[in-house]
């Protein structure tokens, strides 16, 4: 659940009233809720504590965590800005900041260009991401696994661990620019340049190791000594895998709509 | 943490042109160095760990303190004494963080040290 304390405070200073006027079906509430407060805390307060609160009055003239929720047939949808001068119809029109999708609970992130640039140039150079084909590992029972799964963290970081407890293989780019998608075990190394996959390389850890130690293995050698992993490597064909043909469809599909890296840097640097 | 019994490293020791060795040999673990066996456990603050691929132990974890000259010592020698027989030595970067060094000598201030059998390593 996405708490309130994440969207920026809207409140109505009401001096006027002009923002307790109602239009077209629109009506206002007030609800007092506290930081952290959940979208499903918030419609049990608006049940329970708002008509007391506008009854008595006792919120009246107060910003402080007091905010001004809006809502048609009864669906909280939008989240309103006001001040002193506000009129109800200008909030209506004007100042919908953000939009609360009530059903998912869920708020997206606002991105930053600096972010949104860095998220444009990963999508170019990371192996193409097909859907459905990738399984989250599960826990290892094997002790020595268990092991091999900890140095694993320790070697490529927190947040690429998690990633390759989530997808199953962990992508590294070497020093020639060639990206490498390695998975566990025996898996066959993918190498992808720009997005396309060139190469198949299989390299493994003779003997009863554990799948994620031969992970580490290639890892290491990528980022190391590429030359030295390439020469350990049997190549296998791309086509046995993928059609390559309709992989690079697919990457032009996925560049074509956009334009030069240098434009979107234009565009981002017009917008910051 | 918790102290292993076994003390001794399974560790191939050469490599016959492009094929994996079949030879093994026996490496005895100083009893100075503390040995970590549940994965779950974390050197000690100041504590520097080499961490050895073998088949039967996924990876062995070897411990020493790195304000105990006598522990670095032992460590120093298990440490040439893997580089020896053609382990290869990669240091973690600090806190963990993603990155991966080959070591030339021994750094008593490594956070951990991993040795790949490189002697195992072949085309599939």
């Amino acid at each position: 659940m996405a708490a309130v304390s994440t969207m920026i405070p809207m409140y109505c200073e009401e001096t006027s009233s002009a923002c307790d006027s109602w239009t077209n079906g629109w009506t206002n509430e007030w609800v007092k809720v506290t930081n952290g407060a959940t979208a499903a805390a918030l419609g049990s307060l608006e049940k329970t504590y708002f008509k007391q609160s506008h009854v008595t009055g006792s919120t009246y003239g107060s910003n402080d965590n007091y905010y001004k929720l809006s809502h048609l047939n009864k669906v909280y949808t939008k989240w309103i800005e006001c001040n002193t001068s506000t009129t109800w119809d200008y909030c209506n029109t004007n100042y919908r900041k953000w939009q609360w999708d009530y059903e998912h609970d869920y708020i997206p992130k606002v991105k930053t260009p600096t972010e949104r640039m860095r998220e444009i140039l990963g999508s170019r150079h990371a192996p193409l991401f097909i859907p459905n084909l990738r399984k989250s590992l599960v826990p290892a029972e094997d002790v020595r696994e268990q092991r091999a799964r900890e140095t694993l963290r320790r070697v490529i970081g927190e947040d690429k661990y998690f990633d390759f407890l989530k997808k199953g293989f962990i992508s590294v780019r070497a020093k020639s620019g060639l990206s490498y998608q390695i998975f566990p075990a025996h898996g066959i190394t993918c190498v992808y340049d720009k997005g396309i996959m060139v190469e198949r390389l299989c390299v493994v850890l003779k003997g009863d190791f554990p799948a994620t130690d031969s992970l580490i293995m290639r890892f290491l050698l990528i980022l190391n000594n590429e030359q030295q992993f390439r020469n350990f490597a049997i190549k296998h064909s791309v086509t046995q895998r993928q059609n390559r043909e309709s992989i690079i469809k697919l990457n032009q599909q996925k560049t074509q709509d956009g334009k030069s890296l240098v434009d979107i840097f234009r565009e981002f640097k017009k917008v910051g | 943490m918790t102290v292993a019994t076994n003390r001794t490293l399974d560790i191939s020791r050469l490599r016959a042109g492009n094929l994996p060795s079949n030879l093994t040999m026996t490496l005895e673990i100083p009893e100075s160095l503390t040995i970590l066996d549940n994965p779950s456990d974390v050197p000690a603050k100041g504590c520097g760990a080499i961490r050895v691929m073998t088949p039967k132990d996924g990876d062995k974890r070897v411990v020493w303190d790195s304000r105990d000259f006598a522990q670095i010592s032992d460590a120093k020698g298990m440490f040439d004494k893997l580089v020896l027989e053609g382990l290869v030595p990669y240091r973690v970067g600090v806190g963990g963080k993603s990155s991966s060094e080959v070591m030339t000598e021994f750094d008593s201030h490594a956070e951990e040290i991993i040795f790949l059998p490189i002697a195992m390593v072949t085309g599939g």
